[in-house]
Parts: C-alpha cells; sequence; structure tokens
C-alpha cells in the first residue's frame, strides 16, 4: 500500500499561510478584459437589486460602486461623506514583492490607485447628535474593467451601523476579484457586517476571490461579522481583528455550503493587545463533491492583554470522499490571565438523530434537512436581517441532497 | 484565642472594614449575623488571611500573638480553620489525597510523623460517618461536580480531620436541605470542646438553632453593632435587621 | 495502595537539594573521534562496531542525502544553528573490548547510573524492570538479557542485534523513519551510534518492563541513538526510556530516531521521561537541543501503539512521536505532558496518520509554562480517504504559571472522506489565586498546592505511565516546577 504523505514534512504556520491554498487552477483560467455588452446588464442587474431591497424594506442607504468609482446615481445615501485618498501605488508594489504575503494587499493598492473613504456622519436631522444609526449596503460591481476596490470606512463614537457587501458580475465571465476593506471604529460603537454571497453567475467555475478586511476596535466596541461563503471555485478571505482598546467584543461567524470542485481559503486572525476584550468564532462548514474548505483562525494574546476571553470553534461536516476538510485554530497566548478555548470537529449528520426522526415517518433527505438547518441556525442567531440569506442556504441544500 | 482589635481593611481599595473588633475565648462558639452586604464575609477572609484583604490599621492576635505576618498555611497550621462558603473545585486533584496531605501537613508541623494512605483511610472512617458520606466520596476530584450540599459536607469532614483550635464556618447553611444541615451541625456540636473556639457567620437563625452559640454579634457597615446571648439571634430572626439599623436616639 | 517509589525519600531529598541533581560528569577516560561528519568518520564509526556492509551502505546513502538537505526553519523555536561539523559523533569509555560481565565495566560508570537511580548490579537492579544503560555512544550493561532470551525476548544494544540478528534488522530498519524523513532523522541515520533493539516474538507478552537510560556524558559530543522495537503478532512490550545528561555550558545535540512496528494484535506502549540538562536556569546558557523523530507503524490488523511522554528537561524539545495507522482497526494514541520552565523553548506534539478502515486515534496533551519559557503544541491530524470510519479524539490543554511565558497551540486537522469523525478541544487552564488560598487554608504551602494542582492537571497522562514510574515522573515534575517558581 502506499502510505500517503507518510513523508510530508510536519505542517508549520510559517509555510501554511500560503501552504494549503491551490494556485495550479488559477494560472489556467483566462481573463476577462473588458466587455461593453454586458455593461447594459448589469445596470439592470443593479436597479433591480436595489427595487428588490427596497420593497423588502431592508436597507435605508446604498452606495454602488461601479469597477472602483462611487456610481452617484445609483446611490442613495445620506450622512455618509465619501473622500479618496490616492496611494502611491508603485512604491508599494515593488516593496512587497519582496515580502509575498503582502503581494495581494500591494497589488490591491496599485489597480485600485484610490482608497474610497466612507465617514459615517451623525444625522444632523436627528434630535440625538451623537448617535447615528445606518444600515449601508455596499454594492460592488465589477465589470472587468478594474478588479480592485479599497474601501476604508470610518465609524465615529457610539455610532452604530450595519453593513452588507454584495459583489456584482458579468456573467459567464472568468474574473478575479482582490478587494480590501479596512474599517476604523472608534470608542463605543458597534458595527455588524455581512458579506453576502456573490450574485452573477450560476456557474463560477472560473472566479477567483480575494479579500482582506482588517477592523480595527477602540474601547467599548461592538463587532460582529457574518461571512456567508460563496461557492466560486477560488475564495480566499483574510479577516483580521485588532483590539486596540479595552472592554470590547468581537464575534464572527460564517456559514459555508460549497457543492462543486471549489477551494475556500478562511484565514482569521484574532490580536488581542489590550485589557478585558472578548472574542468568538464560528465558522460551520458542509462540504461536497470534491469541495475543500480550509479553516485558520489564529487567536493571538499579547502580554498585557489579561482578562482576555475568546472562543473559536470550527464545525465540519464532509459528505463526500472526495472532498476534503482541513482545520487549524491556533492560540498564541503571552498572558496567563487569560481563558481561551477552541474546538474543531468533522463529521456526518448524527446516525442517531436520523434514525430518530427517521422512525417517526420522516423522509431521509427531510431528516437531513432539518438536522442541517439545526446545524446552520446559530450562525444566523444573532443577524436577523439575514433572514433571505438563510433560506437560500436550505433551497441550496435541498438541491444538493 | 482570638482578638480582632479595631481593625480598618478594604478588599480591591473598597473598604470593607471599618473598624471591627472581636474576642473570643477558648470553648466559646460565637455567631456573627447581619445583611446581606455587611462585611460579614470579609471578617472570615480577614482571620484566614486572603490575599485579597488588604489591612489598614489594626491588629488580629492568636492565642495572644499578632498573625498578620503569618501567610494562610502558617495560620491554618497554627489552628486557625474556615469553612468556606463557596469550596473551590480543583480538577485531577483527589479528595482523599488532598484531606491527607492536609493532615500530614499538620502533623508535620506538630514534628509528628506522617501518616501513610493505609492507616489515614483507617483514621477517618469515623469522621466519614459523621458527615454521612462514604468512602467513594474520597476518590473523586476535590469539590469538582460535588452538589452544593457535598461540598459543604466535605469542608466539616476537613474541619473534623484537622481539628483546628479555631474553626470559622462562612455561611456553610447556605444551599443546605434540613437533613443536611442537621448532619452538619450535628458533626460540628461534636467538635465542640473546653478548648475549641468557633465562629458562625451567617445570614439566618435556622442554623444557630442547631448550634447554639454563646455570643450573638449583630454586623452592620463593617462593624459590630449589636452583641448579645442566643436570643439576639431569636429577635433578628422576628424583626429583621432593620430595627437595629436605625440610629438609636 | 501505598504509592511506593522507585526513589527512596531521601533521594527526594536530595534531588530536592540541587536544582540539576544530574548534572555532575563522570570523570573516566573515553576514546572520542574528531569532530566533524564525514565519510571517514562514518566508515570508522561502521568500523569500531563492526557492523556489516547493509548498514555501512545505509549510513552512507543517508550521508549523501544529507548534503541535499538544509535544517528546517519553521519551528516556533529560536536557537543559533546547529553546526554538525563542531560535534563528536563518537566518544565511548575506554575499557576492555568485550564487555562480559558487570565486572568489567567501570566501576565509575556504574557508580554515576546508581546515582542517577539506575542501579545495575545484580543484587540492587530494579526488581521486574529490565534496564539497557547506554554511556555516550556505548552501551554498558543490559539487565535480565538472559531471562528475557528463554521466552524468547530480544533485548540488547543496537550495536549487538546487528552482530547477532542483521535479518532482523535489516528488514525494519528506516522503514518507519526513512533517512530522507528529516534533516536530523538523516543526521542520524548516517551517524547513530548505539540504542537499544527490542523484538517481540509472535504470541509472546513480555514478562517485565524494559528500559534504557540514556546518559551523555562526554562534552561536545551528540547523541545519536537509534531503538527499533518489533512487535510480532499477538505479541506486547511496555518500554520506558529516561534520559539526563551533565551541566556544560556548551549545547549539546541529541538527535536520536525511534521506530516502532507493531504487526496483528501486537501493542507496543513506550514511554518516556525525559530530563535531560535544560541549561542554566539563569543566562540558559548549555543544555541539550532534543530533536527527535519517533515514530510507529500500526502495520497489522488491530495493532496498538501508544505514545506517553513526560518532557521536563532540555533547552529546547522538538519531537511529534506519530503513528502511522495503517492495520485495519489499530489505534494510536498520545499522552504528553511537556513542562516547560525559566529559558526553555519546547515545540512538541505529534502526527496520527490514519490510513487503514476503522482506525482510532487519541490524543491528550497538557502544556506547561513557567518562567519565561515558550511552549508550543503543535499535532497533525489527517485521515485520508482510505481510512473510512477513522476516528480522533484529541484534547490539549496549556497551563501558563507566570506573566512571561508563553502557550501556544497549532493543530493541523485534514480529513478526506466522508466517514470519518474528529473531534478537537483546547484550553487555557489557569491556577486561580482562590485554589491556592484553599490549599494554603488547610495548611498546605503555596509551593505545595501548586505542585498537587499542576500534578492534577496531568493526571490523564501520568496514569498511563507504567506504576513504577508514575511517581517518579510526578516528583520530578513537582521538582522542576519549585525550581522555577519557588
Amino acid at each position: 500500500m502506499k502510505i500517503i504523505d507518510f513523508q510530508e514534512k510536519i505542517h508549520n504556520d510559517k509555510t501554511d499561510m500560503w501552504r494549503f491554498t491551490n494556485f495550479s487552477k488559477l494560472k489556467k483560467a483566462t481573463f476577462l478584459e473588458e466587455n461593453e455588452s454586458e455593461l447594459c446588464d448589469i445596470e439592470s442587474k443593479i436597479e433591480s437589486i436595489i427595487e428588490d431591497h427596497k420593497a423588502a424594506n431592508r436597507f435605508d442607504d446604498f452606495i454602488v460602486i461601479i469597477d472602483g468609482q462611487v456610481d452617484n446615481s445609483l446611490s442613495g445615501v445620506q450622512n455618509v461623506s465619501v473622500d479618496f485618498v490616492e496611494f502611491d501605488s508603485s512604491e508599494n508594489f515593488v516593496d512587497s514583492i519582496v515580502t509575498s504575503d503582502l503581494i495581494l494587499d500591494s497589488s490591491n493598492k496599485t489597480w485600485s490607485k484610490k482608497q474610497i473613504v466612507l465617514n459615517l456622519e451623525p444625522d444632523t436631522e436627528s434630535t440625538d447628535n451623537e448617535c447615528v444609526q445606518k444600515r449601508i449596503k455596499l454594492i460592488i460591481v465589477s465589470t472587468g474593467n478594474n478588479n480592485s476596490v479599497n474601501i476604508h470606512i470610518n465609524c465615529p463614537e457610539k455610532s452604530e451601523s450595519a453593513w452588507t457587501l454584495l459583489e456584482v458580475f458579468p456573467e459567464q465571465s472568468s474574473f478575479i476579484q482582490n478587494h480590501q476593506l479596512t474599517v476604523n471604529q472608534l470608542d463605543g460603537s458597534k458595527v455588524n457586517i455581512v458579506y453576502l454571497k456573490s450574485l452573477g453567475q450560476d456557474n463560477l467555475s472560473d472566479s477567483y476571490h480575494f479579500l482582506s478586511s482588517r477592523i480595527k476596535l477602540g474601547k467599548n466596541c461592538k463587532l460582529k461579522t457574518l461571512d456567508c461563503m460563496e461557492n466560486s471555485s477560488f475564495t480566499r478571505h483574510k479577516l483580521c481583528v485588532d483590539f486596540d482598546g479595552e472592554d470590547s467584543t468581537a464575534d464572527l461567524f460564517g456559514i459555508g455550503l460549497f457543492k462543486e470542485e471549489t477551494a475556500q481559503h478562511t484565514h482569521i486572525q484574532i490580536n488581542h493587545r489590550v485589557k478585558n476584550c472578548t472574542s468568538s468564532q464560528l465558522y460551520k462548514h458542509m462540504l461536497f463533491n470534491r469541495a475543500s474548505a480550509e479553516f485558520a483562525g489564529l487567536v493571538s494574546v499579547s502580554e498585557g492583554a489579561s482578562g482576555t476571553l475568546s472562543n473559536q470553534s470550527n464545525p465540519n461536516l464532509v459528505f463526500s470522499d472526495d472532498a476534503r476538510a482541513y482545520s487549524r485554530p491556533q492560540l498564541n497566548i503571552l498572558n496567563d490571565d487569560v481563558q481561551c478555548n477552541h474546538g474543531a470537529t468533522v463529521g456526518q449528520i448524527d446516525e442517531l438523530s436520523l434514525f430518530y426522526l427517521k422512525s417517526r415517518g420522516v423522509s431521509e433527505k427531510e431528516a437531513k434537512l432539518v438536522l442541517l438547518k439545526g446545524f446552520i441556525e446559530d450562525v444566523f442567531n444573532d443577524f436577523s436581517e439575514c433572514e433571505q440569506e438563510k433560506s437560500s442556504y436550505l433551497e441550496e441544500l435541498r438541491k444538493v441532497l | 484565642m482570638l482578638e480582632i482589635k479595631n481593625v480598618v481593611a478594604s478588599i480591591n481599595g473598597v473598604k470593607i472594614l471599618k473598624g471591627t473588633s472581636l474576642t473570643i475565648k477558648p470553648g466559646e462558639v460565637h455567631a456573627v449575623m447581619g445583611p446581606n452586604g455587611s462585611g460579614k464575609s470579609t471578617l472570615s477572609k480577614l482571620v484566614s488571611g486572603h490575599p485579597d484583604v488588604e489591612i489598614e490599621s489594626g491588629d488580629i492576635l492568636f492565642n495572644g500573638e499578632s498573625i498578620l505576618d503569618d501567610d494562610p498555611d502558617i495560620r491554618a497550621l497554627k489552628g486557625v480553620f474556615m469553612a468556606f462558603q463557596y469550596p473551590v473545585e480543583v480538577p485531577g486533584v483527589q479528595n482523599g489525597s488532598f484531606l491527607r496531605m492536609a493532615y500530614n501537613a499538620k502533623r508535620k508541623y506538630k514534628g509528628l510523623d506522617e501518616v501513610d494512605p493505609m492507616d489515614f483511610e483507617e483514621l477517618i472512617q469515623e469522621k466519614l460517618k459523621w458527615v454521612g458520606m462514604n468512602e467513594s466520596f474520597l476518590d473523586r476530584p476535590l469539590n469538582q461536580g460535588f452538589s452544593g450540599g457535598e461540598k459543604k459536607r466535605n469542608e466539616i469532614l476537613q474541619l473534623a480531620v484537622l481539628e483546628p483550635m479555631l474553626s470559622i464556618l462562612d455561611e456553610t447553611d447556605s444551599g443546605l436541605d434540613i437533613d443536611a444541615l442537621r448532619t452538619v451541625s450535628e458533626a460540628v456540636n461534636r467538635m465542640i470542646t473546653k478548648e475549641r473556639s468557633f465562629l458562625v457567620i451567617t445570614h439566618y437563625q435556622r442554623l444557630l438553632n442547631h448550634i447554639v452559640p454563646d455570643v450573638v454579634h449583630i454586623f452592620s457597615e463593617g462593624k459590630i453593632i449589636k452583641t448579645g446571648d442566643k436570643t439576639l439571634a431569636l429577635e433578628v430572626e422576628e424583626k429583621g435587621y432593620d430595627w437595629l439599623l436605625q440610629p438609636v436616639s | 495502595m501505598k504509592n511506593e517509589s522507585v526513589l527512596s525519600k531521601k533521594k527526594i531529598q536530595e534531588m530536592a537539594d540541587t536544582s540539576y541533581k544530574y548534572g555532575f560528569k563522570t570523570d573516566i577516560e573515553s576514546e572520542t573521534a574528531p569532530k566533524g561528519l564525514s565519510e571517514e568518520v562514518i566508515r570508522m564509526i561502521s568500523k569500531k562496531k563492526n557492523e556489516p556492509e547493509f548498514m555501512l551502505k545505509f549510513r552512507l546513502k543517508a550521508l549523501k542525502h544529507l548534503s541535499k538537505m538544509t535544517e528546517p526553519e519553521w519551528s516556533n523555536l529560536k536557537y543559533p544553528k546547529v553546526d554538525l561539523q563542531d560535534i563528536s559523533y563518537y566518544s565511548e569509555p575506554k575499557v576492555k573490548k568485550k564487555l562480559d560481565s558487570l565486572d568489567d565495566v567501570d566501576p565509575e560508570i556504574l557508580r554515576t547510573f546508581e546515582k542517577l537511580g539506575i542501579p545495575l548490579t545484580e543484587q540492587k537492579k530494579l526488581a521486574n524492570v529490565a534496564v539497557d544503560a547506554i554511556f555516550d555512544s556505548v552501551s554498558v550493561a543490559t539487565t535480565f538479557k538472559d531471562k528475557l532470551l528463554k521466552v524468547g525476548v530480544i533485548f540488547c544494544p543496537f550495536s549487538e542485534a546487528l552482530e547477532k540478528y542483521p535479518d532482523i534488522v535489516k528488514k525494519y530498519l528506516g522503514t518507519v523513519v526513512p533517512h530522507t524523513d528529516n534533516y536530523f532523522a538523516c543526521v542520524n541515520a548516517a551517524a547513530f551510534t548505539e540504542g537499544s533493539f527490542v523484538y517481540i516474538p509472535k504470541d509472546t507478552l513480555c514478562p517485565m518492563e524494559l528500559s534504557t537510560y540514556f546518559r551523555i556524558n562526554t562534552e561536545e559530543t551528540g547523541q545519536f541513538e537509534r531503538t527499533l522495537i518489533v512487535c510480532e503478532d499477538n505479541s506486547y512490550v511496555s518500554y520506558l526510556e529516561g534520559c539526563t545528561a551533565p551541566q556544560f555550558d556548551t549545547n549539546q545535540l541529541h538527535a536520536a530516531v525511534v521506530e516502532l512496528v507493531a504487526l496483528d494484535n501486537a501493542e507496543i506502549k513506550y514511554s518516556t521521561v525525559q530530563n535531560w540538562y535544560a541549561g542554566d536556569p539563569v543566562t540558559g546558557k548549555g543544555g541539550i537541543y532534543n530533536f527527535v523523530t519517533k515514530r510507529g507503524k500500526c502495520q497489522g490488523k488491530k495493532s496498538k501503539i501508544s505514545w506517553t511522554q513526560i518532557e521536563t528537561g532540555s533547552a529546547i524539545t522538538w519531537k511529534y512521536p506519530g503513528c502511522v495507522l495503517i492495520g485495519e482497526g489499530s489505534i494510536g494514541e498520545f499522552y504528553s505532558v511537556a513542562l516547560t520552565t525559566h529559558n526553555q523553548q519546547a515545540d512538541t506534539g505529534t502526527k496520527m496518520i490514519h490510513i487503514g478502515k476503522n482506525t482510532k486515534s487519541t490524543i491528550i496533551s497538557k502544556g506547561i509554562s513557567a518562567g519565561k519559557s515558550q511552549n508550543t503544541y503543535r499535532g497533525l491530524v489527517q485521515m485520508n480517504k482510505s481510512a473510512k470510519g477513522a476516528d480522533n479524539f484529541t484534547q490539549c490543554d496549556s497551563m501558563l504559571i507566570g506573566d512571561k511565558c508563553g502557550a501556544h497551540t497549532f493543530p493541523y486537522i485534514d480529513v478526506r472522506n466522508a466517514s470519518s469523525t474528529l473531534g478537537h478541544e483546547a484550553a487555557t487552564v489557569k491556577v486561580t489565586d482562590e485554589q491556592l488560598f484553599y490549599f494554603q487554608q488547610r495548611g498546605i504551602s503555596a509551593e505545595d498546592a501548586l505542585t498537587t494542582i499542576v500534578n492534577g492537571f496531568c493526571k490523564d497522562v501520568f496514569k498511563k505511565l507504567p506504576t513504577e514510574f508514575a511517581v517518579e515522573a510526578t516528583q520530578l515534575l513537582g521538582l522542576r516546577l519549585e525550581e522555577s517558581v519557588g
């Protein structure tokens, strides 16, 4: 018998940053340069998205970014000022070629040229000037002209905002997206971020997604994120949370349903730099066919970060012998006054529960659906606005089962 | 036996004891009662030497010597025992071996030979019966997964085995049902001798029906505001604490 | 049950009196090879040991391969690169050529082992534990050898095995850890000098514990031992290794390889109590670099390999005792306590490679960091496509004592089929002030309280050790802790 990986060197964090990221498919793909004809398709698509959401009364405001430019005619937004900051791109790119980890960062800066800065501002009509409450949908559209967008969001003190990111693509094309999002939360602010599955193609066989988010929290802040992972052939989402002020909380959630020959990479880094902050991660993956999904979550606790509480969990359900689940829940702790837990499981739908449901006359498929609904439920608990996404996952599950 | 002399002490910078004095003679049973948050439990922490308690002024004498500079273990070896209100859970450490460890520490302090596990097992059989527990109780990890009642019984088992000169019972009655309360009290009563003293800290009078005090103190806002005999406890039971807290005109 | 230790109480007291009681050096004349690794040195070693031709070929192949390798850099460890040319690869005590009986052994060496708590002489030797004592590059004595041979169990120094049982050695050598496996395993394959060999024939339960005791004595010598244990069908052995070294200011390399092979229904229990010199507590100077490759192959159906390690010594520990689970229904286990204090660094864990159907593995790791030390758990659980119905449970807990140390957990979970189950959980555990106070209130000193609580934390691992050594390990842990916080 051939011993697989018998001689494979033990894994380690230095090489593993990229170890599981398989670029071989990327080389083969052909990419869209420009496609005028599809542009109007996209515009109508955006309008219908906006109409849909208005009808459902889900979001107050829209910001539409087409190929890296804010489209004022389509956007409808109040109390958010938009600035642009130019990058000195040449310098960045050359510098970072040496340090390969930053290549995505610098290529983003090179191609996006400008950073779109969104400043949340107090509502002048509101009686309570201190409190900003906003629900904003960011629609990022690519027609192939520009594949890098760099967005920075400034959240003032005590503001409350909910952001939803949605990417829209032309149909039936290969593409690479390399976006960056940075968020600066000032003291006492609350932020919700939802990364939605992209819209555009039914068959995402040649789509490549890179997204890097970095969120900085001041004192007494709250952050909740939900990553509804997509089914493009290649996705790599790096999410970094820095605690810069005490008594803040960050809860990160993720849900992934991987049906096709896809590769999903989630890299999370949480830096506990100051006292008494709490973080949690709950990322649930379901793998079918030839899908592979990597979860790498690192919680770092610095020497001064006493009173840190941290919890990390990555349950995986594997439905196919061709699928591959990687999990690397990691801890780096330099303080003795902390409570950190992490866990990962890989398994199948619980046989006993399935049997129980079947014995009550529920069909196997229905029983599985019920149990899977239970599986994904708690990821959505804190995101009442995502009911629609939740049901779309259930629909997809129904199809794939 | 114990002399607390005008102690002012704080926990985490909050002043809790504001000039507390209390004297307990050998063979006496004292009860300290008082409303929640009056500082009763701090009193037990003070005597046993809990690191959270910072003493600003005053002194504590045990058998005529100040024990302020003694670490908690030295105080324990000298004869101070505290039955914890919330006994601490320690995973992986066997209840029985902990008990033997404490027992041997005390024997060593007295210049006696340590007792091996076989002899120790024999020695504690009777005490186990006192608290109504069987031997399997000793094989479990220290306080881990114990019910509230079991934890309190375990505290009293330790008290019975270690035979301290001064025992402080910190709200031992909380979380006990009537039967357990009776068992625990009977175990304590067996321990009362002419030499040994007890300081019973409690919120309710019901424990004092079983363990009858010689002296009752009412504690409020970090001070003893009234001292009497066991009838004082009954009076409190009937009228509550409020009448005592009113300034006397 | 009385817990009677191998070590008397008095000896424990002696242990407590010195910070590292094994730090002495024995003054005996020894013959040491010139520094450096070359074909010449390897031919010399092979000739000195009177080895068969295949062994020399094995060594030279490894040496050739070594030139293509570089020292790995991926670990969570900080140390200057090891200069392989600055190490002597062979050192033997100057004694008569053949050691026929203990009378021929230098009394100084016997005294050394006695001081280490491993008496070898007929009158004093440990009951029911057979010991192979290895001093630098040479095995000096093996007790109970004849008694074991009567039931067919071979327990002897590696060099003797090459002489007497070359066919068995040839069949299994390098089949679990090939010379290409990693840099230090490759160095070992080229230059190993001694080690233990154990062969348990079919349907045999080894009647006693086997134990090898390693001692580095000479400065600037590396120790490169190689252990091979083969268990035929339906056999069982429990094996323990212990290690110490004198206190030197220079770092010494210990690059051992251990290979275990378990055939159908065979079970190997391998325990390590590692207490190499950890370097100077204050300056961090000196100490052993413990870069070890240990792996077991569960080749047979329902075979079982169980690793238990208590790692308390060494300046740097870098090892991942693992199991390759090939046989259907085979079982791999890893139980580890790694304590680092002062300036120690440890990057240790396991690899469980599931290949056969319904294979099962359990990992329990307890890491304790104190002082300025860094303690890393790194472990791989891989379930291949063929490993249908495989199962793993992993629990790795860390405890930090003090605010200058670090605890790191890097698990790697890789599942490639739809019928395996895996559960990994990890947590940090803290000794709370309330726990310490509770002990103190019962008259137990803070130091004793800490030791007891830490031992409680490690209990699940200690109970996997053979009883003879469980007590010793508990005491060792206590001593190492007291040094660091006392």
